[in-house]
C-alpha cells in the first residue's frame, strides 16, 4: 500500500518540485542561521579581543596623545601607509612592528636607521613589552600602558 | 564562543534537521528496492553529526563553531549525494575521507592559527614542499614520468595535492617579513618574495615535467593573491602603478602560455566536443546531456545514468548531481562553497598573515570549483579538477579539510589566556595588596 502511494508520488512532477523546494529552502535557512550565529560570535569575539589584547595603548611622551592599538599587527613608521605614522625624519619609513599574540605585545625593529629602544636598550630581535615600558623610535618616545590607569612616567 | 550552549543547540538542531530532510528526500524520491537500503546512510550521516558536535562541545574549547557547523553540513550532504549515485547505497570510502577531512581541519586549525609560532617553523614549510617535489620526482622514476598517483595497495594518493595548503601557508608567512628589502641593482627586493617566487616556479616546472598543467591555475591564483596582498600592504597605500604593471605582465604570460603551450594542452584547448562526441569530447557531451535530462528538479536520487561514465563521481560530479537531484539542488554546491569563503569575512582576520592565508585558500577553492563546473558545462576546456568537499577522492578531500582548517584559523585568531602566567600572577598579587591597603 505504502509503496504504491510512493510510486504514484514519484511519477508526479508537482511532488518532485515540492521535495526539491523543501530541500533547497531548508539548506538556505540552515546556512543563513549559521551566518547569523557567526555575526553574534563576532560581537563576543570583539569584546574578548578588547579584554585580552586591546587593554594596552601607546602614549606619546611629547604630546601625551593616546594612540589605540586595535589590530594584531601594527606597523610604525614615517611612510604615509604606516598604521601609526610619526612624521619625524629620525624615524624610518618602515621602522618597527608591534605584534600581539595571546594578549602579549611584542615589538620588532625592521632594520631602521636610528634603531628601536625599549627602556633605553637597543633591540635586535622581538622584545616582549610590559606595562609602562618606554619605546623609542628614533627620537620619538612612546609609553605602552594599560588603558584606564593613571600615567606615572609620562611627563 | 557562547557560554550559553542553547545558542549552539539551535544551529545543531538545524544541521540535523537539514540532513534529515535530505534523507527524507532520498526516501521519497530515491531508487531503492527496500527501505532498509537507506538505513546505513541515515545512521552514518546522523551519527557523524552527533559524534562531531559532542566531540567539539565536550573535548574542545574554541572561539567559534560556525565553520565547523557549515563544514559538517556540506560534508554530510556530499555523503548523501555520493551514496545515491546510480542507486541508493552507502559510499563508505567517501564517508571515511569526510571523517579524515574533519580531523585534518582541526589539525590545520591548531597548527596555523598562531602566526608568530608559524613564523618560527617557516623553514620546515619549504622543507615539506621540497620533500613533496622529491617524492613526485621519485614516483616519476618508479611508476613512470606522467604518473601522479602513489599506490600503497590499500590507499592511493596524489602527493601534488598536498602542495596546495603548504603553498598557501608559504604565501601567508612571506607577507610578514616583506619589510626586509635589499637593493639589488636598481630594485628593492625582499628575500621572502624571491623565495616564494622560486617555490612557485619550482611547482610550475614539476607540473610541466609531469604533464599536469591543469592544476597550475590553483597555485597561480594563490600566488597572485599573495602578490596583491604584498602590493596592498601596508593597507592604506595601494600601489596602483605596481598593480597595473603586474597585471600587464600576468596577461602577457597567460597569452604566451596559451600560444606556446605543449601539443597535448593545445588539443584540449581547441577540442570541439560535439564533432568529437566519441573521442576527446565524450565525457563533456554526456555531462551536458545529463544536466539537460535532469532539468530543474532532477530524475530522483539513484535514477541517474551518468554513473556509468568514467569520473562521474569526481570530475563531472556537478552533472551527476544535476541529473539526479536537479539543477536547483546542484546550485547549492556553489552556494555552499561561496558561503564557506564568505564566513571569514563576517569575523574578519586581524593580521596580514591571516588575511593572506584566507585569500589564498579562497583563491584555491574558487578556481578549483570554477574549473570543474565550467569544464563540465563546456564553457572552458575540461581539466579534470574535483569540486572541493563534494567530489570523491582521498588526497583531494584531506587537502580540502586542511584548507578549511586554515579558513577557521583566519576567522578565529588566538586570544586565549596570556602566555606569561607569572606576570599575570604578579599583577593579581599587586592589585590584591592595593585593595587590602585601601581597606
Amino acid at each position: 500500500m505504502y509503496e504504491e502511494i510512493l510510486e504514484g508520488l514519484r511519477n508526479s512532477t508537482i511532488f518532485s518540485i515540492i521535495v526539491s523546494a523543501v530541500v533547497v529552502f531548508m539548506v538556505l535557512i540552515c546556512v543563513f542561521m549559521i551566518f547569523s550565529l557567526a555575526k553574534e560570535e563576532k560581537a563576543i569575539e570583539e569584546r574578548r579581543w578588547e579584554k585580552v589584547s586591546g587593554r594596552m595603548e601607546l602614549i606619546d611622551k611629547k604630546t601625551g596623545e593616546h594612540i589605540p592599538l586595535e589590530a594584531d599587527e601594527i606597523l610604525i613608521g614615517r611612510h604615509g601607509a604606516a598604521d601609526i605614522r610619526f612624521p619625524d625624519m629620525s624615524i624610518s619609513r618602515y621602522h618597527a612592528v608591534l605584534y600581539v599574540s595571546n594578549g602579549v605585545w611584542r615589538v620588532l625593529d625592521l632594520g631602521s636607521t636610528s634603531g628601536t629602544y625599549v627602556n633605553n636598550k637597543k633591540i635586535s630581535s622581538q622584545v616582549i613589552l610590559k606595562n609602562q615600558d618606554e619605546i623609542q623610535f628614533g627620537t620619538q618616545a612612546v609609553i605602552i600602558r594599560e588603558k584606564g590607569r593613571r600615567r606615572r612616567n609620562v611627563s | 564562543m557562547f557560554h550559553n550552549g542553547i545558542k549552539y543547540g539551535r544551529s545543531v538542531m538545524l544541521v540535523l534537521l537539514t540532513h534529515l530532510i535530505m534523507l527524507s528526500a532520498v526516501v521519497l524520491r530515491g531508487n531503492y528496492d527496500n527501505i532498509q537500503q537507506v538505513y546505513p546512510l541515515a545512521i552514518a550521516v546522523l551519527g557523524l553529526d552527533l559524534v562531531y558536535i559532542i566531540t567539539l562541545r565536550f573535548f574542545y574549547n574554541q572561539m567559534t563553531y560556525t565553520m565547523d557547523f557549515l563544514l559538517l553540513l556540506i560534508l554530510n550532504i556530499s555523503v548523501i549525494f555520493q551514496s545515491c549515485f546510480g542507486g541508493i547505497g552507502f559510499s563508505s570510502k567517501h564517508y571515511i575521507t569526510c571523517i579524515l577531512a574533519l580531523i585534518c581541519c582541526q589539525i590545520s586549525f591548531l597548527l596555523t592559527r598562531n602566526h608568530i609560532r608559524l613564523m618560527t617553523i617557516k623553514k620546515y614549510l619549504y622543507i615539506a614542499l621540497g620533500a613533496i617535489i622529491g617524492i613526485m620526482l621519485i614516483t616519476s622514476v618508479i611508476f613512470g614520468r606522467y604518473n601522479l598517483w602513489i599506490d600503497l595497495g590499500f590507499f592511493q594518493f596524489q602527493p601534488s595535492e598536498f602542495m596546495k595548503p603548504i603553498f598557501v601557508l608559504l604565501c601567508a608567512t612571506s607577507i610578514m617579513e616583506q619589510h626586509e628589502k635589499k637593493k639589488i641593482l636598481f630594485f628593492y627586493i625582499s628575500k621572502e618574495a624571491l623565495m616564494l617566487t622560486g617555490a612557485f616556479l619550482t611547482i610550475f616546472l614539476i607540473q610541466w615535467f609531469k604533464h599536469d598543467l591543469g592544476s597550475l591555475p590553483t597555485f597561480a591564483a594563490a600566488y597572485a593573491c599573495a602578490v596583491v596582498c604584498r602590493i596592498c600592504y601596508p593597507k592604506a597605500k595601494f600601489s596602483k602603478k605596481m598593480l597595473i604593471i603586474i597585471c600587464a605582465i600576468g596577461a602577457v604570460v597567460v597569452v604566451a602560455a596559451l600560444k606556446f603551450a605543449p601539443g597535448y594542452v593545445q588539443d584540449r584547448l581547441s577540442v570541439d566536443i560535439w564533432s568529437d562526441m566519441h573521442g576527446h569530447g565524450y565525457q563533456q557531451c554526456q555531462a551536458l546531456m545529463a544536466i539537460a535530462e535532469g532539468g530543474l528538479f532532477g530524475k530522483g536520487p539513484g535514477y541517474g545514468s551518468l554513473i556509468e561514465i568514467a569520473a562521474a563521481d569526481t570530475d563531472i560530479v556537478f552533472s551527476t548531481i544535476c541529473e539526479e537531484w536537479g539543477f536547483l539542488v546542484a546550485l547549492l554546491i556553489i552556494f555552499f562553497i561561496v558561503s564557506l569563503l564568505i564566513l571569514p569575512m563576517i569575523n574578519k582576520p586581524r593580521s596580514y598573515y591571516h588575511t593572506t592565508m584566507i585569500l589564498g585558500v579562497a583563491a584555491v577553492l574558487i578556481v578549483q570549483m570554477g574549473l570543474n563546473i565550467f569544464g563540465s558545462c563546456n564553457l572552458i576546456p575540461f581539466t579534470g579538477f574535483k569540486i572541493p568537499f563534494i567530489s570523491q577522492g582521498g588526497s583531494s578531500m584531506i587537502t580540502c579539510g586542511l584548507l578549511a582548517g586554515m579558513l577557521k584559523a583566519g576567522q578565529s585568531p588566538v586570544f586565549r589566556k596570556p602566555e606569561i602566567p607569572s606576570l599575570q600572577k604578579k599583577r593579581q598579587i599587586q592589585s590584591g595588596k592595593t585593595r587590602r591597603d585601601n581597606i
